[in-house]
């Protein structure tokens, strides 16, 4: 019969699975529960930041200086299985800080980026 | 409609369609290439960490430093086809191709701080195919796009470079992700250039 193989045909495209997930990598992204101008070109030190922020990602050797790069990374997935087409989607954001110091230990520049990830 | 209509597509459906799949990634956020564009020389690097937050990467130079900021983007699509016979009916064969499409910004600055030139860059880049048989309800990446992926996030695995192979290890010195000793977009082949040492295969 007809309406049965329409049927069949819309189980078909309709008999489904679909799949999400989620990870986080990296540092907690404390730095989105602070604003940025509590950090003071000129005063606050490294063992503020440290304080405040816990231990970078990575510490970068620029000549005699440093910087403190903290990076948070979320990859979020979701997929649909069809018997006929699949389809997914993965995308990563990458939530950053960045806090430079002269020789002395003292901030000179910082920035948040502006891709974030909700806490 | 008439049956015979129908019944050839379903079958055409289920025989060519099956197995057939795109998948999507995205590494970051698409960078707004045109704002660096319009930097002017001689900008602080603070005026750029203002505008567009943290570099991706960093390095330090012999008289300065360079910021890079990049986006990618994966595009896979697989090919499938149910194989005939009992068994055939839940296994389909697949076949997968990427293309990725990165975006990169690169800024050198001098030993004050000031900007001295910047450059923006689009390109595409083949990521591969590859060729698999699996079951007909699941669904994976059949490329291999590593160098695209580990781009981005070279800052939450550092700690595993101390398990690399010994001629990764003994080119440390030279490596090109500690934000020492230079930058590198991603997907740089590993053949010639800086890697060449760690005789990585292709």
């Amino acid at each position: 019969m007809m309406i049965n193989r329409w049927a069949v045909a819309t189980m078909l495209m309709l008999q489904a699975a679909c799949v999400s997930y989620s990870s986080v990598d990296g540092v907690d992204n404390l730095w989105r529960e602070i604003p940025l101008e509590e950090f003071r070109r000129g005063e606050t030190t490294q063992a503020e930041v440290l304080d405040r922020l816990g231990p970078p990602s990575q510490l970068i050797r620029l000549h005699d200086s440093v910087v403190f790069y903290y990076l948070s990374q979320k990859t979020q997935g979701k997929g649909r299985v069809f018997l006929v087409w699949n389809q997914g989607e993965q995308r990563s954001r990458y939530d950053r800080a960045v806090f430079f110091f002269d020789t002395g230990g003292l901030l000179t520049e910082m920035a948040y980026s502006n891709e974030s990830i909700s806490r | 409609m008439p049956d015979y209509a129908v019944t050839t597509v379903l079958i055409a459906m289920a025989v060519v369609g099956t197995g057939c799949a795109s998948l999507e990634q995205h590494l970051g956020d698409p960078l707004p290439l045109e704002r660096y564009e319009q930097l002017p020389t001689g900008s602080h690097y603070g005026t750029v960490l203002a505008l567009f937050g943290p570099p991706h990467r960093m390095t330090a130079l012999p008289a300065g430093m360079a910021f890079q900021y990049e986006y990618v983007r994966i595009d896979e699509r697989q090919y499938g086809l149910v194989l005939p016979g009992d068994i055939g009916k839940w296994i389909k064969a697949v076949y997968g191709t990427a293309e990725a499409t990165v975006q990169a910004v690169v800024l050198l600055f001098d030993s004050d701080g000031s900007l001295r030139g910047a450059d923006s860059e689009i390109f595409l880049a083949d990521g591969g195919g590859g060729f698999s048989m699996t079951l007909i309800f699941s669904m994976g990446s059949l490329t291999d796009t590593r160098t695209y992926e580990e781009s981005a996030d070279s800052a939450t695995v550092w700690g595993r470079g101390m398990i690399d192979p010994l001629t990764q290890v003994l080119n440390r010195d030279s490596n090109l992700e500690t934000g020492a000793n230079g930058l590198q977009l991603p997907g740089t082949p590993v053949r010639a250039g800086q890697h060449s040492l760690e005789m990585r295969a292709p």
